[in-house]
């Protein structure tokens, strides 16, 4: 673009080219520690993708080994060595089955195998009057289902397709099948031909060998991977009621609140959300039991709660007054859940200005100051782990489950407010609450089934507080608790 | 330069020894580059450290054919570039500008040191610097300057007009020559 380089531009290439100037020491140690630092990161960095793929990999593995049916591991060899016995009419196959078994998964493998096995049920069969007894063939159970396994896929297509069927129980046409059986005798459970061409097999053991391949068909279809685990997640809103309430006779400790004063407070539960994580383990086809940690809170209301300032030392000493002494400056109250202790005086109450704007009471004119009503609300939340049996009335695409049990409950959260005319009051805390009660529940649940893990539930669950929720031996406040729990449960093998 | 490939090659495993040998025969020239595109020691120190780690890290890049003093150059330039163009995202478009250039006289010359004039190059708009820097010393084009920075061409050239105009000035101004030998240059 230059016609010619301009001087200005010559100047300074001239003296900056190679312009040279000896950075500060600190410099190189800057440099020395960048470089280290990168280094560190470097490694962290190598960690941290290692450690992730390490994660991910036995995330994998733990969940593919879960996900896995039980592996059996059965029968190593089976010999079938055919035996002739010459009191019978005909060649008679006993079949001597010898098993080795290196490990019996009893969970899943439906029969219990011994050395020799003549007394498991579906050869059990063939001792029956007229078949057991003389000789008639006794091809082990054990046998076949050990070839079964051996040759898994291709020894059960093999076996549908020949051995008679369940329904071919009589004798006709069963006959041009002995060759077929004969064969496959031969070939699965180790006789040699020449043994086999001078095998007839009887009637009965026909009939036997009929039972014997619809009881592995059966087995086939029980084959199926139990999913025994199930994994929760639920939340409901919860409606809470009393069944009994505090004694309002008792003026010091549970009425004053209730009884005593004008106008009569009221009380009343508010509903509150639930929610938590169940986990269920499944005992049988019918039976299941489940746990988890569930969280519920019961909010208890007492309206028209009377607020008092003054010196009544009556009230002051019994400690269950509603009202503020002149010794104290501490706030009580009483409800039919026991107690309410603030350990200080409403806001409004500590407002002298006020409490002389309201001194209305005549009867306690003397020696209280009558301020207000105000409104108290008592939250106790508990931890609920429950211990549930769930009994699948109905196990298709929607299950109907019946659930009953016991839940233990931790108490986890004391607290009160006071709500005077728009002020609020907290810090409030009910006494002598039990930290553990125990309750009682039954429940009715749905489930659909969105995929053959996943179901969404629909469960409502009623729950009785079995023992008082305080120690106080003048309350009796057992509440009774509903809730409608949904949520999705994820079921494992 | 057999040495130098040997400090190299042992900078590409990490060989601490060898990234001070490198770092010592270097850090003068390379700090003289950091310094012309700062506007102070400071930066152009943040500058050569940042050049020097990116030159240990990536020495295994360097695959030995040209000069290895050029190739961390670029890498100063570069780096120099980056901390420019993160600190001024937005680049006015300027038109090009027809301006006098002035010869300098010899004497004038012999007068000024190279340390003034890195003063009177740091304390050009940023902008300006570098395209100054890299068109005026560096020798690249103003196409290649352009997408270096992100700019056009024309900007370039406006930019590097500016900068002589501004330096030419304060030679002037700095060293009290009188405006003789005047010549009219049309960049």
């Amino acid at each position: 673009m230059l016609a010619e380089k301009h001087d200005i531009d010559q100047l300074f290439q001239d003296r900056l080219e190679d312009y040279d100037a000896n950075p500060p020491m600190y410099v190189w140690k800057n440099i020395e520690d960048g470089l280290d630092n990168r280094k560190r990161a470097h490694r962290l960095a190598l960690i941290r993708g290692l450690s992730i793929a390490a994660a991910v990999v036995l995330a994998f593995v733990a969940g593919w080994m879960f996900t896995q049916p039980h592996q059996e591991q059965v029968i190593k060899e089976v010999v079938v060595v055919p035996q002739s016995d010459s009191g019978i009419r005909q060649q008679q196959i006993n079949s001597d089955v010898k098993t080795s078994i290196s490990q019996v998964n009893e969970n899943v493998v439906p029969v219990k195998m011994n050395a020799r096995v003549a007394s498991v049920q579906p050869v059990k069969m063939s001792n029956r009057a007229g078949f057991g007894n003389d000789n008639t063939a006794q091809i082990n159970q054990s046998a076949v289902f050990a070839v079964a396994e051996r040759r898994q896929d291709e020894t059960w297509l093999k076996l549908s397709a020949r051995l008679p069927s369940k329904n071919a129980g009589n004798n006709s046409g069963l006959s041009g099948q002995n060759e077929n059986w004969i064969q496959f005798l031969s070939k699965y459970l180790g006789v040699n031909n020449s043994d086999a061409s001078h095998l007839t097999i009887s009637e009965q053991e026909l009939r036997d060998r009929s039972i014997i391949a619809s009881n592995i068909q059966e087995y086939a279809k029980k084959d199926k991977p139990v999913k025994r685990w199930r994994l929760a997640a639920e939340a409901s809103p919860l409606f809470s009621g009393v069944s009994s309430s505090g004694e309002r006779s008792d003026y010091l400790y549970a009425a004053n609140a209730l009884s005593k004063t004008s106008p009569t407070p009221s009380t009343s539960t508010e509903p509150t959300l639930s929610g938590g994580v169940m986990f269920g383990y499944k005992l049988s086809k019918r039976l299941s039991v489940k746990s988890g940690i569930v969280y519920s809170k019961i909010r208890h209301n007492t309206n028209q709660v009377s607020v008092f300032g003054g010196n009544n030392s009556t009230y002051a000493s019994a400690k269950t007054d509603y009202g503020v002494n002149s010794n104290s400056t501490a706030y009580a109250a009483n409800t039919e859940v026991g107690l309410v202790n603030f350990g200080r005086p409403p806001e409004s109450i500590k407002d002298g200005a006020y409490l002389a704007a309201n001194m209305s009471n005549s009867d306690l004119s003397s020696t209280t100051t009558y301020a207000s009503n105000a409104d108290l609300k008592q939250n106790l939340e508990y931890i609920e782990i429950p211990v549930l049996v769930a009994y699948h009335l109905i196990d298709r695409k929607v299950n109907v489950d019946l659930t009953g049990g016991m839940s233990t409950n931790i108490l986890v959260g004391n607290n009160a407010s006071l709500y005077e005319g728009g002020v609020k009051t907290q810090g409030g805390e009910t006494s002598q609450l039990r930290d553990l009660v125990y309750a009682g529940t039954v429940g009715l649940g749905l489930g659909y089934d969105l995929s053959k893990r996943v179901t969404v539930t629909l469960e409502p669950r009623m729950k009785y507080y079995l023992n008082s929720i305080s120690t106080s031996n003048h309350i009796n406040y057992r509440p009774y608790q509903l809730g409608i729990y949904t949520g999705l449960t994820y079921a494992f093998n | 330069m057999t040495d130098l490939d040997d400090i190299i090659k042992k900078c590409s495993v990490g060989d601490r020894k060898s990234q001070s040998l490198l770092y010592q025969r270097f850090a003068g020239k390379m700090y003289g580059v950091c310094l012309r595109y700062s506007k102070d020691a400071t930066e152009a120190e943040d500058n050569l450290q940042e050049g020097f780690i990116r030159v240990f890290t990536k020495i295994d890049q360097f695959g030995f054919k040209g000069s290895f003093e050029g190739w961390m150059r670029r890498i100063m330039v570069n780096t120099s570039l980056e901390k420019f163009r993160k600190q001024n995202k937005l680049y006015p478009v300027e038109d090009i500008t027809v301006y006098e250039g002035k010869q300098l006289s010899e004497d004038l010359l012999a007068q000024i040191t190279a340390d003034e004039l890195l003063k009177l190059v740091q304390e050009l708009p940023a902008r300006y610097r570098m395209v100054f820097n890299l068109y005026a010393i560096e020798g690249y084009s103003h196409k290649e300057i352009g997408d270096m920075m992100g700019i056009s061409e024309g900007t370039s050239k406006s930019n590097l007009s500016r900068a002589r105009v501004i330096l030419q000035k304060k030679v002037y101004e700095k060293f009290g020559i009188e405006k003789s030998k005047v010549n009219s240059t049309i960049c």
